[in-house]
């Protein structure tokens, strides 16, 4: 798996994103930049070259159901690997997000076992 | 066939408009006729007014009386807004203290790891001294001794390792009780408007919730956290948060 990968880890609690790059880190991930909703990690995503997004869904300003569609209809972006890490947990919305194309979606609370299990999937025809 | 007999009130109420109408009419006066009608629908329209009167007057008494009852004045004006303030102050420390935590977490790790690290290679270290026959029956003995203390103490420092990765993990609940706590935060503020606009007597206190935010832009932004009792439709582990996906996939390329 490349250890250089650049992530976007989107959302609005900042207890989260310290977490989550910390699970990263620890997986050998040192390229970890943050945005705090939907709306700032947009033009993030658009000015720099990123690798992978994981993003929460709810989030005021932009949610992230809207950043992943926002994404996915970004020539430039539309094949990005994007992971849901979220609270979300009805089905209706699992589904919804699978329409919208994400390619993993981990529930919260979660281990960090399954935050890795679901990264390698997405990765796995990158790698 | 006999006329039906009409009843005095009915003849006093509406005898004298009708033959003014039926004399107009016969008459072909059209400015009488008209006039005519109008008495008579005023005099129809008489008893919904009234009603209406009686009904608005009612209303006005409750209103006042919401206005006036102390209690409300205090919940509309202090009470809900300081249950805000302290909502968002419980938010504050929660992330102050999983902040903290984390703090702590990421400055004991690497001191942790390297201590591991550290008594994997001495351990690794006296095995070889034991073990290349130099040593006397002492120090046989105690390389021996001290290679059983690094072997524990290595894993001493992988299982404090992983107790910190689980202890990282557990500052989640900042974010999953803070979005519980937000979206009491924004119900209070929704109640506390509507409270504002009632007590202030205004028509509009009866017009309906127009604060409450669409149903659309309620589902696109998420529900938060699932509330046991509370949440219907929601998954059961990750697990089936998979399988759900997956069918999701699957409907899409349909």
């Amino acid at each position: 798996m490349k250890k250089d990968l650049r992530f976007l880890v989107v959302d609005d609690f900042s207890t989260m994103r310290r977490i989550v790059k910390n699970l990263l880190n620890d997986l050998g991930y040192a390229n970890v930049a943050e945005a705090d909703d939907g709306k700032t990690a947009l033009p993030m995503l658009q000015a720099e070259p990123y690798d992978v997004l994981i993003t929460d869904w709810n989030m005021p300003g932009m949610p992230g159901l809207d950043l992943l569609k926002a994404v996915r209809s970004d020539p430039k972006l539309a094949k990005m690997p994007v992971l849901m890490l979220t609270a979300e947990a009805k089905r209706d919305q699992i589904v919804e997000a699978a329409k919208a194309g994400v390619n993993g979606y981990v529930i919260k609370p979660f281990t960090a076992q399954v935050l890795a299990e679901k990264l390698e999937k997405i990765l796995a025809p990158a790698a | 066939m006999s006329a039906t007999p009409v009843s005095a009130t009915l003849q006093q109420q509406w005898g004298e408009v009708c033959l003014a109408l039926r004399e107009a009419l016969e008459a072909g006066d059209e400015a009488l006729f008209l006039e005519a009608v109008d008495r008579l629908t005023g005099m129809r329209e008489r008893g919904l007014w009234d009603s209406l009167r009686q009904l608005d007057a009612r209303l006005r008494a409750a209103l006042d009386q919401f206005r006036l009852d102390p209690r409300l004045l205090r919940l509309a004006g202090q009470e809900i807004p300081d249950a805000r303030a302290r909502l968002d102050h419980v938010l504050k420390l929660t992330d102050e203290a999983a902040h903290r935590t984390l703090d702590l977490v990421e400055g004991s790790t690497p001191l942790v790891a390297r201590t591991a690290a550290a008594a994997a290679t001495l351990g690794a270290e006296c095995k070889e001294a034991r073990e290349s026959g130099a040593a006397s029956p002492y120090w046989l003995e105690l390389l021996g001794r001290l290679e059983s203390h690094f072997a524990a103490a290595h894993a001493d420092g992988e299982t404090v390792k992983t107790n910190l990765v689980e202890v990282l993990m557990a500052q989640s609940y900042q974010d999953l009780s803070g979005q519980i706590i937000r979206r009491v935060i924004e119900l209070v503020a929704q109640l506390e408007d509507e409270l504002a606009r009632l007590v202030q007597g205004s028509e509009r206190a009866v017009s309906g919730n127009r604060h409450a935010p669409p149903a659309a832009e309620e589902g696109s932004r998420g529900f938060g956290p699932a509330v046991p009792g509370i949440s219907v439709s929601t998954v059961d582990g990750q697990q089936d948060v998979d399988e759900l996906l997956a069918m999701g996939v699957a409907m899409k390329g349909m």
